[in-house]
């Protein structure tokens, strides 16, 4: 007796209660692209724990091979596509699920989350848990715990569902690992006529003209910077890195006494001192004057030529070379 | 009693800490350098924001925020630039002070709103080169003409002299009777002929602030500008500088805390014998010192604030807001120096530049020496004994 | 044109450290804050108003009887008036670094705010920040759109055009045009919010009112509003491993830190 016990823990514990309302089922929202694999991929664990199906509504596209080798047990295929006109969306998959009644619906973090989750969740009358990076299920009433960061990360908060479905979370995709797929895995694929009651409520015009000028150094979420090993050349390039990342460009204070940036685009303690999600530090060796002016930043890269460079004690990651090469394969590569 | 600030005020000094900090503090070198006051976008965007006319009533286009927002914007303001913070405290505290005490409703129509509004910028024009802190000593002269007053003479250390639009002037005209009697206060516009700014001082500190010689030459002041009864000049100004004085406090309070901060942040930072050297204990030393002189500072400039908006005597009060404010903020800016070491000496850093700047307020608006005698004869009164300076 | 603003009052995170190894949040200083998108939002409306003196801008804030202060706040930035929602049955949603145990959830509260809105009348558009600081979601713009059945246009830098029953709006690459009424979102970066007047800033308190609605005033109880999510508790991110060198060629560890920085969103892609 106390083996099975022990072998049932090891299996996942008790089961969980059956469902008791006419709610059924894991829905996934995706456009048919990695994100939404990844999600499925979850969906499919929670569903084995649940005893349910996943269920997915594929919105752009008809490859349903990979959705299905991740874990979806239904494809629903939307009829012409459902992505780009939120407007539309939000009616079409509402009108579908009033019909449906799925138990939990899932997608990514991205244009679905953000644009059409929070809506469609008004609609349903649903709970929603937005940008989780972990989601469970209470064995106690079959409702979502969901874990997401608060205030960009510094803590995160646990979302606790009532008894009342549906309900829904986002997922922040990005540091979940690639899908398990399994292509012996057999599955449905069914498609239906969204209704497009609402398409066109909003329209696109045309392309904006995209905003000038660059980023205030103070308010950047991403900051690159440079000193003295990135060399002079190296800050044009730097230019270049800011500019893709939609970041601001700075420097060290020596890079400042050598006349290569002005004083508005200094960092450290006589300059600015900033808090972005993200610094980039090429060729600054990192004193105490330095690293008093990036204490606030969130996740910081150093590349230096000098194994013993101070600032790679408050780096996240480092790499020892050459700033300038590094740049550059950074510029490739993004 | 109630320490706390009332919620407009509290609100107040969020809006001067966001104006200082995202609009002024970029604009340090800029201002430091300049030889003709604040950038002119500058002055006008603090204009925008009212910030020339905080203490006087909306319908005088002012804030309406008295004499504590005065002391927040004051104290907020030298938190970052005691430059700025004098030129706007030479503007509001004395200049415009004296026409907001002493002024007709006429005069305060053309000439309070336009300065509370910051369309105007204003001077206050008192010491000469043989009258500072003996201000009865004035020699400039103001002659009956007409229906009009001739003032011939030289004032000097005049923050704003070159860029201001109005001045009030302390003239003698009844010589035989001197400060009893014989000294009148006008309102004087820069553009008219006969003023003239004859040199601009280089000074030690506050060096964004512009400090002038005027030579007034025949200046033709018609009656109407007259400030205040003919004969009771000296007494306006001493008013005024009463009033001012206070705020003296509280912008070397801002400056004080300024440092504090600065110095907390660095000792939290710099590590040196294997930890930051806050742990140790000649630093603990000195931040609970500079802190409890800054505690002293706050109750003493806000309890004399409140004392002025209720219409109390604070002529004691205000001088010593004034002698110990100047005080504390340059012994406290000392020891942030000390506590940064080599770094605080360094001209990257602002501690080098507070310490400059501090030292005037020492000397401007009344000496400390003058404080002290007017707090020594304050003391006396009360015993029935007058002194004699 | 009539304008709503929402503006939601947040804990100052200036006021507040989290001690990863500790698992706990330390709050030095009990302060709050306007959310910054809020005030990104408020420009945008007020920006409306430099050209139209007929526009009309409405701050609206839901929560406990502080949030006053954001209002008259927002009043300080040139808000012409200001609507709380408040109830002393609807209990405070406690400061997010405390133990939180909302409420009100997002659906109830998008669902009071509509009501606001109706009872504020003829309103036109209704301006959000994109996401909260604090929760960094979103999710209340979109719950209220559909709340009030309007359209939505999303991450707005500009107004382009307001009138004749339409909006036009730039994104960041698009122009979108919906039909009045219609609710709009902008980012933080979307422009530089305006500072708080002084003059406005005492006038806010000395003169000007908040209007206070409670559930009665608009049709609820608090049964209506039984949460769907409740906040249940916190947990701690792992405390930054600093020091880590990236081995190999400079072309591996380039790859790694692309890969290791999409991970943990700090880059696009």
């Amino acid at each position: 007796m106390e083996d099975f016990e022990y072998l049932q823990a090891l299996m996942g514990g008790e089961e969980l209660p059956e469902a008791t309302t006419e709610f059924r089922d894991i829905w996934v929202l995706t456009d048919g692209g990695p994100d939404g694999l990844k999600v499925t991929d979850q969906a499919r664990i929670l569903a084995e724990a649940l005893g349910a199906r996943v269920q997915a509504v594929l919105m752009h596209g008809t490859e349903t091979g990979d959705l299905i080798a991740a874990g979806a047990d239904r494809v629903h295929v939307a009829a012409g596509g459902l992505v780009g006109d939120a407007e539309a969306a939000v009616a079409a998959l509402a009108t579908f699920f009033e019909e449906v009644k799925p138990e939990f619906v899932l997608c990514a973090d991205g244009w679905l989350g953000r644009e059409v989750a929070p809506r469609l969740a008004q609609r349903l009358g649903a709970g929603l848990a937005m940008r989780c990076l972990e989601i469970s299920i209470n064995e106690n009433d079959r409702t979502l715990i969901a874990v997401r960061p608060v205030y960009e990360g510094e803590y995160y908060e646990v979302v606790n569902f009532a008894p009342h479905w549906p309900q829904m979370a986002t997922l922040i995709t990005a540091p979940l690992s690639p899908p398990y797929l399994d292509s012996y895995r057999a599955g449905e694929t069914e498609t239906f006529t969204p209704d497009r009651s609402a398409a066109g409520r909003v329209r696109v015009l045309g392309e904006a003209a995209p905003p000038g000028g660059p980023v205030p150094l103070d308010r950047a979420a991403i900051v690159v910077s440079g000193g003295a090993a990135l060399g002079e050349a190296g800050f044009e390039k730097l230019d270049s890195l800011a500019g893709r990342l939609g970041g601001a460009a700075a420097g060290a204070r020596e890079a400042f006494e050598l006349g290569w940036i002005e004083k508005d685009r200094l960092v450290d303690i006589t300059g600015h001192k900033i808090a972005p999600k993200l610094y980039m530090a090429f060729g600054i060796a990192g004193d105490v004057m330095h690293t008093a002016g990036i204490k606030g930043a969130k996740f910081v890269v150093a590349v230096h030529p000098d194994p013993d460079a101070p600032i790679f004690a408050q780096a996240d990651l480092g790499i020892v070379g050459d700033p300038t090469e590094v740049i550059d394969r950074l510029l490739a590569a993004l | 009693m109630d320490f706390t600030f009332s919620k407009e005020h509290q609100l107040l000094r969020r809006a001067f800490r966001e104006f200082t900090e995202q609009e002024i503090a970029p604009r340090i070198d800029e201002i430091e350098h300049s030889k003709s006051g604040p950038p002119a976008d500058l002055m006008e965007k603090a204009a925008e924001y009212g910030i020339f006319g905080v203490p006087f009533p909306q319908k005088y286009g002012g804030m309406g925020a008295g004499e504590t927002g005065y002391c927040i914007l004051m104290e907020e303001l030298n938190r970052v630039s005691p430059s700025f913070a004098t030129v706007v405290g030479a503007h509001i505290g004395i200049s415009s002070m004296a026409i907001y005490l002493d002024g007709t409703e006429e005069q305060k129509q053309k000439y309070l709103v336009p300065m509370a509004k910051g369309e105007k910028i204003g001077a206050f024009a008192l010491t000469e080169p043989g009258a500072g802190s003996d201000a009865a000593a004035t020699r400039t002269r103001a002659v009956r003409e007409g229906d009009s007053y001739i003032l011939d003479g030289t004032k000097h250390f005049i923050t704003n002299g070159s860029i201001c639009d109005v001045a009030v002037v302390l003239a003698l005209t009844d010589p035989a009777l001197g400060p009893r009697g014989g000294m009148t206060g006008f309102i004087v516009e820069s553009q008219w002929e006969g003023f003239k700014v004859s040199k601009i001082e280089d000074k030690m500190g506050i060096r964004g602030s512009p400090t002038c010689e005027i030579v007034l030459e025949e200046l033709r002041v018609p009656q109407e500008n007259v400030l205040g009864p003919v004969g009771m000049g000296f007494v306006t100004f001493m008013k005024t500088l009463d009033v001012g004085r206070t705020t003296i406090g509280a912008a070397s309070l801002g400056g004080a805390q300024y440092v504090l901060d600065r110095a907390i942040e660095w000792a939290v930072t710099r590590e040196a014998f294997g930890g930051p050297i806050a742990h140790k204990q000649s630093i603990q030393w000195m931040i609970a010192d500079m802190a409890a002189e800054i505690e002293a500072l706050r109750s003493l400039v806000y309890r004399t604030a409140w004392l002025v908006d209720t219409k109390q005597p604070f002529s004691r009060e205000a001088a010593i807001c004034k002698l110990f404010g100047s005080e504390v903020c340059s012994r406290v800016t000392d020891k942030a120096l000390q506590i940064h070491g080599a770094l605080g000496y360094s001209r990257h850093m602002p501690l080098e530049r507070g310490l400059r700047d501090a030292r005037i307020s020492e000397i401007f608006e009344g000496t400390n020496e003058i404080q002290r005698i007017v707090i020594a004869a304050n003391i006396f009164q009360e015993h029935g004994v007058r002194i004699h300076p | 044109m009539k304008i709503v603003v929402t503006i939601k009052q947040i804990l100052d995170p200036s006021g507040f450290t989290v001690n990863r190894k500790r698992e706990k949040v330390f709050v030095n200083r009990e302060e709050y804050i306007v959310n910054p998108a809020d005030l990104n939002a408020l420009e945008m409306a007020l920006r409306v108003k430099d050209h139209d003196d007929e526009t009309e801008v409405v701050a609206l804030g839901l929560g406990p009887p502080r949030v006053d202060d954001a209002l008259r706040e927002a009043m300080a930035r040139g808000a012409d008036s200001a609507v709380l929602v408040s109830d002393p049955a609807l209990p405070a949603p406690v400061a997010q670094a405390q133990v939180a145990d909302l409420k009100i959830d997002a659906h109830g509260a998008a669902r009071l705010m509509a009501a606001a809105v109706e009872k504020i009348g003829d309103v036109n558009l209704v301006i959000c920040g994109t996401a909260a600081l604090d929760s960094g979601a979103g999710e209340l713009p979109g719950r209220l759109a559909e709340a009030l059945g309007w359209p939505v246009l999303p991450e707005v830098y500009a107004i382009d055009e307001l009138g004749d029953g339409v909006v036009r709006a730039s994104q960041r690459t698009a122009r979108l045009e919906a039909d009045l009424p219609a609710l709009l979102t902008v980012p933080r970066d979307a422009n530089e919010p305006r500072h708080i007047y002084g003059a406005r800033a005492i006038n806010a308190y000395r003169q000007w009112q908040v209007v206070t609605w409670g559930l009665d005033d608009l049709g609820f109880t608090p049964d209506d509003l039984e949460p769907l999510t409740t906040v249940g508790g916190r947990r701690f991110p792992p405390k930054r491993a600093l020091g880590t060198r990236l081995e190999g060629s400079i072309e591996e560890a380039v790859e790694s830190v692309i890969a290791q920085l999409r991970a943990k969103e700090l880059i696009e892609g």
